[in-house]
């Protein structure tokens, strides 16, 4: 990242394989489109080339921090179109994932790959209601108001489903938390 | 507000998913309380780590051709630039 402060071109090359498919991918979950998904990786990776001094070491890791910055962006962008992504209840896997061996950078993809399975069964392990609120709230973008009207439930339901969802990934993530 | 009701709101905070008129009096209640914003925290840590969920799917190579010329332009515009060295 210090080399970055020096347009260090190398080193933008580099941050970039490393994460290119972490960030597509987020994005892409989040705005369901391959081109919108592209313009927001495109958007998240040139912010970080003309102000590196956003990631804030002390804040937390790179990594999370970065597909974090990815997230929040995807749904600026689907918001302020006025679309909706397409995937909005369920976490769909492709085809075929790319395997770590097939990932720009195998190293950091076998490094994730614990945390992902380990995020990905706590949520899979959710009541199906709670999952699929949580999802439209972090994945879509969606409030609490925007969900109960998308799954005509009372505005009660939505609350407490993410309020007993996140009390549950807590716990279920405990030893991932503390280390961020 | 008060702890109580803040807290139960701070996973939705965490998700982004209150609007903004619903954020305000929490922000103003998380400036004055240290307790309420460590477990919000601990909220947002965890949602974080939701991003490491989604299924993995690789870009086009043309993708990484386009954003890294793309910085290499803003990088020579910038040395053009009056003062640059």
């Amino acid at each position: 990242m210090a080399r970055l402060s020096y347009r260090d071109m190398r080193a933008f090359e580099t941050l970039y394989d490393r994460y290119e498919t972490l960030v597509y991918s987020t994005a892409l979950r989040v705005t369901g489109d391959t081109h919108l998904a592209e313009d927001v990786t495109q958007e998240t990776f040139l912010r970080l080339w003309r102000s590196p001094q956003l990631y804030v070491p002390e804040r937390g890791r790179f990594g999370t921090w970065l597909l974090s910055a990815t997230r929040n962006r995807a749904v600026d962008y689907v918001r302020s179109r006025g679309r909706r992504q397409k995937r909005e209840t369920t976490v769909e896997a492709p085809q075929k994932e790319p395997a770590a061996s097939e990932m720009a950078d195998p190293a950091l993809a076998a490094q994730l790959s614990d945390v992902r399975r380990t995020v990905k069964t706590a949520l899979q392990t959710l009541p199906a209601e709670q999952r699929q609120t949580i999802e439209l709230a972090y994945y879509g973008g969606y409030t609490q108001q925007e969900i109960a009207d998308l799954l005509n439930q009372p505005l009660g339901t939505i609350k407490t489903r993410i309020r007993l969802g996140m009390q549950k990934l807590r716990k279920a993530l405990a030893t991932e938390v503390k280390e961020l | 507000m008060h702890c109580e009701e803040v807290g139960e709101l701070l996973d939705a905070y965490a998700l982004g998913a209150l609007k903004p008129e619903e954020r305000g009096p929490i922000e103003e209640h998380l400036a004055d309380c240290l307790r309420c914003w460590k477990h919000l925290k601990e909220c947002q840590k965890a949602a974080a780590l939701l991003v490491l969920a989604v299924p993995l799917e690789q870009p086009r190579e043309e993708l990484r051709q386009r954003i890294i010329a793309e910085a290499a332009k803003e990088t020579r515009q910038k040395a053009d630039e009056p003062g640059e060295a």
